[in-house]
């Protein structure tokens, strides 16, 4: 008898490890891809639209809720989104044709399946101009306290009265909501006003912070309505699953109420895991087979490119991003523009890139990405940016230090910077630095990436990147945010009054080149006279992916997934 | 009178004709060299002391000395060693410096330098362990436990209190706490001079508060559970009808005898203890850089392992001889001191 119960447990093994292994080889399955590309190690911030600020939440964000336009990926031009447009003839009236009847859904664990969210009486409900209104409402308001409130308020006519009111009283916000210039024509038709003519208007409307969202779900729920268990959402993707916390996953699932619209396709892929590993981590899963796409780690390049598997599989291109620090301009010895221009001047940029990137970052004199529109470049103004020069810099430190009769050892000067390998590295590289060119001792402080994106502005350096939400300079150096107009949200504290003029006078230009030549002396404010931030490199994106991958290559950072594939 | 004296005298020439008795630290030492994993342990103990005392002297570069060009660079010998990683005159990818005799770091920083300033933070935490436990948890136990009754109840409770918290959960959140309460300070505050005295330490400082601050815990059990035993002893009945104070009685007559159980849970402890700063450094939390940690090299090697393995296994091997040494050093003194072992050698 027991010999008999021994055979059948055997006898099961190996039926199941056939089944399983049988599943493998025959992919009959539904097509998963499993990426840790942009997602870093910690988890994502948030999915919250109004709130979300980063690249791992916003890439997240694009699939569940796509925009009125729709930013293509490659050719990083405004397309029709969830709606077609036309502008009046005074350039001011936006009028936004949404499709009709794209569901709102929301996926059920207990029957695994995308199901649409019906109203009482059981009719599914759509996406309609009032979700859009009360979605770009709730950014603007200001008892959210989006961090992109100020960003988008100038983009809509009274967005910024409105944003600004938080001391008003109830009945005057009432009012200043009323008077922002977003209408709903009818169910299927939103009009809004600008304020002035601008070039990048359309694409403020392709972006994260201007998307529907369902207000009873959010009012219900509250802080926990991007919980999967809560959260409607209408685009190719559905939200299936979120793990939580370092080292977790977040799972989109297909949603098959998407039609799909010529910019928009319907996925081909059923499930997409984003999982939340470090780049070295990333690489090791890759090579295991566990991630179909992953980011190459900056310290294994070396190996990857005499690999002929993993030189075949790795495609770089240009980054979105800048890489910089930022200086806290309230404490010493950062509140004297002559240490920070020490501090910077101190960084050999392209000791960095050679050395600790390694993947051709390109070493930056000025802050703004080069192929940005209406962005100067280090080529047409080559006195203009900062210079490396640990001469100068020990000089100018020294002229400061017996300025306020200090030594090197007078200041706690600590580097913040978000859990990474890549980070970790770059700032021990400039902490020698500055140990050897300026004698002065910095400290690391690192944290995971949501608290630090709440705690570094209290920080003295701390490591940031920008990365462009609309491929304009303006965004470069009105959106940061280095214009004192949102000065809340400028961690480094920093104001200047010619940067300001500089950048407002730009934006009433429209030939590029023009602006060009003013941001070129608004960017060496900001990066060499006043020194607020130094800017390090700008980014390449560097990504490994499977060879049975059929994929896009994003201009814009952000993938959109839907025009994926997988090949058996 | 005569026979008194003669008495007098017999009873001392019988004390002093008794056959030399050994002292239990001479009889433990005797059986603890019988022991060799014990003595090898030991061995590898004075050998790292030595090391992290003459640090300077041994490294052949300074620990923080970066030549970003040499990055992840290693000598021909760490490359035959790791099949893996081909040298890049082989067509592979790895630059063979032989400068540097195990190999340097991602940001050009020698390894071997690092590693044997890494010894320096894991012996001054093996040593500050046991010490803060035992300045806090011997006079805790021995106050409980000779007290008794109310004040022994009220102060177990404490310690219960404390052990409920998952002691690697508190040190960070501790560890956590101090950083980011001292990281961005006004001059002037007492927070910002004890940050100040944590980076002129390499991090040290907090670890060791941290360590301290979870350790005592069990060693003061253990103290007032041996002091429960003897505190009914004949020779402390004695000792108190002669007349003998209470801190006499615990100090000089009670922690003597009760050292042995003490000196083995504390050396077993050491390897947590070691255990702690590099899973605090691993996790960014422990040694601030550049002091080179082997938890906090191990992390950074295993970052790359698939690429350069020999980066995260040279600072584990050191981690692995400690703990090896520690943990039987431990168990080799328990051996030696632990009476009921006595006569089984």
């Amino acid at each position: 008898m027991q010999k008999f119960t021994r055979l059948t447990a055997l006898l099961l093994l190996v039926v199941f490890t056939l089944a399983i292994v049988g599943g493998v080889v025959a992919q009959d399955g539904p097509k998963i891809l499993v990426t840790g590309r942009q997602m870093g190690p910690s988890d994502i911030p948030t999915l919250d639209p109004s709130l979300a600020e980063d690249v791992p939440s916003v890439q997240i964000i694009s699939e569940l809720f796509p925009s009125l336009l729709h930013l293509h990926e490659e050719t990083v031009l405004v397309e029709n989104g969830l709606a077609s447009y036309s502008v009046s003839e005074d350039g001011l009236v936006y009028t936004f044709s949404i499709q009709p009847n794209i569901s709102w859904v929301r996926y059920n664990a207990e029957s695994g399946a995308v199901e649409q969210v019906t109203d009482d009486s059981g009719a599914p409900l759509y996406v309609t101009a009032q979700d859009f209104a009360y979605g770009m409402l709730r950014t603007l308001d200001p008892a959210t306290a989006a961090p992109y409130q100020l960003v988008w308020a100038p983009w809509v006519q009274g967005g910024v009265e409105y944003a600004r009111s938080g001391e008003a009283t109830a009945e005057e916000q009432q009012a200043l909501r009323d008077a922002v210039a977003i209408s709903v024509v009818d169910d299927w038709t939103l009009e809004v006003t600008v304020p002035r003519i601008a070039a990048p208007t359309p694409l403020l409307y392709s972006r994260w912070f201007a998307i529907a969202q369902m207000q009873s779900v959010v009012e219900e729920f509250g802080d926990f309505w991007i919980d999967p268990e809560n959260i409607v959402t209408y685009g190719p993707f559905a939200l299936k699953e979120w793990v939580r916390g370092d080292g977790g996953s977040l799972t989109m699932i297909k949603n098959p109420f998407w039609a799909g619209t010529p910019e928009i396709p319907a996925p081909a892929l059923d499930e997409v895991q984003f999982r939340f590993l470090d780049e070295g981590v990333q690489l090791t899963e890759f090579e295991a087979g566990n991630l179909q796409v992953a980011e190459a780690p900056a310290a294994s390049i070396d190996r990857i490119n005499s690999d002929a598997t993993l030189s075949a599989a790795l495609h770089v291109a240009p980054g979105t991003c800048t890489y910089y620090y930022g200086f806290n301009t309230l404490v010493a010895p950062f509140d004297d523009a002559r240490a920070r221009r020490a501090f910077s001047m101190a960084i050999d940029r392209q000791a960095i890139v050679d050395n600790v990137t390694r993947e051709g970052q390109i070493p930056a004199a000025l802050f703004a990405l080069p192929s940005l529109v209406a962005a100067p470049t280090s080529e047409q103004f080559p006195d203009l940016g900062v210079q490396t020069d640990p001469e100068a810099a020990r000089a100018l430190w020294e002229e400061y230090l017996a300025d306020v009769g200090a030594t090197g050892d007078s200041f706690q000067i600590s580097i913040y910077h978000n859990d990474s390998a890549l980070h970790a590295s770059v700032a021990q590289a400039v902490q020698q630095m500055w140990a050897e060119n300026l004698g002065v001792n910095a400290q690391i402080t690192t944290a995971d990436f949501a608290t630090y994106l709440d705690q570094r502005g209290n920080y003295p350096v701390y490591r940031a990147a920008w990365c462009f939400d609309y491929p304009d300079a303006h965004n470069f150096y009105y959106d940061v945010p280095f214009h004192s107009d949102l000065i809340e949200e400028n961690d480094t504290h920093w104001v200047n009054e010619e940067f300001d003029a500089l950048i407002d006078q730009a934006f009433l230009l429209t030939d590029p080149a023009e602006r060009a030549a003013i941001y070129a002396e608004a960017d060496n404010i900001l990066v060499n006279t006043d020194a607020a931030i130094a800017p390090i490199y700008y980014y390449v994106t560097n990504d490994l992916t499977a060879s049975n991958v059929i994929r896009t290559y994003s201009n814009i950072t952000t993938e959109y997934y839907e025009k994926w594939d997988l090949t058996d | 009178m005569a026979v008194v004296q003669q008495g007098q005298n017999q009873g001392v020439a019988k004390l002093d004709s008794r056959p030399q008795g050994e002292s239990l630290w001479m009889d433990a030492w005797r059986r603890l060299r019988r022991n060799r994993m014990a003595v090898l342990g030991l061995i590898i103990i004075i050998t790292s002391v030595l090391v992290a005392a003459f640090a300077p002297q041994l490294a052949p570069k300074a620990y923080d000395k970066q030549v970003l060009a040499d990055n992840n660079s290693a000598p021909r010998w760490v490359t035959q060693l790791f099949p893996s990683m081909r040298p890049r005159d082989e067509g592979g990818y790895v630059p063979i410096n032989e400068s540097y005799p195990i190999g340097a770091d991602g940001l050009g920083r020698d390894l071997l330098s690092r590693i044997i300033f890494g010894t320096r933070v894991s012996l001054a935490v093996a040593f500050i362990g046991p010490l803060s436990a035992m300045l806090v948890g011997i006079p805790f136990g021995l106050v409980a436990g000779y007290l008794g009754g109310r004040a022994d109840n009220f102060m177990m409770r404490i310690v219960d209190i404390m052990y409920a918290f998952p002691t690697l959960l508190l040190i960070i959140l501790l560890m956590a706490f101090f950083r980011s309460s001292t990281a961005q300070n006004d001059p002037g505050t007492f927070a910002y001079e004890l940050g100040r005295l944590d980076a002129a330490m390499g991090g040290m400082l907090f670890i060791a508060v941290g360590v301290g601050f979870t350790s005592w815990m069990g060693l003061a059990r253990l103290v007032r559970g041996q002091i429960l035993s003897v505190r009914e002893k004949e020779y402390i009945e004695a000792a108190r009808s002669m007349g003998v104070g209470t801190r006499g009685i615990m100090f000089r007559h009670m922690l003597p005898n009760i050292l042995g159980p003490i000196v083995v849970a504390e050396t077993l402890t050491i390897p947590t203890y070691i255990s702690f700063e590099a899973f605090l450094s691993f996790i960014g939390l422990g040694v601030q850089a550049p002091t080179p940690s082997w938890g906090g090299m191990i992390a950074e090697g295993a970052r790359n392992i698939t690429s350069y393995p020999s980066q995260a296994i040279f600072p584990a091997v050191a981690l692995f001889l400690i703990m090896f040494a520690f943990n039987f050093l431990g168990d080799g003194l328990r051996d030696a001191l632990d009476p009921r072992m006595r006569g089984v050698d």
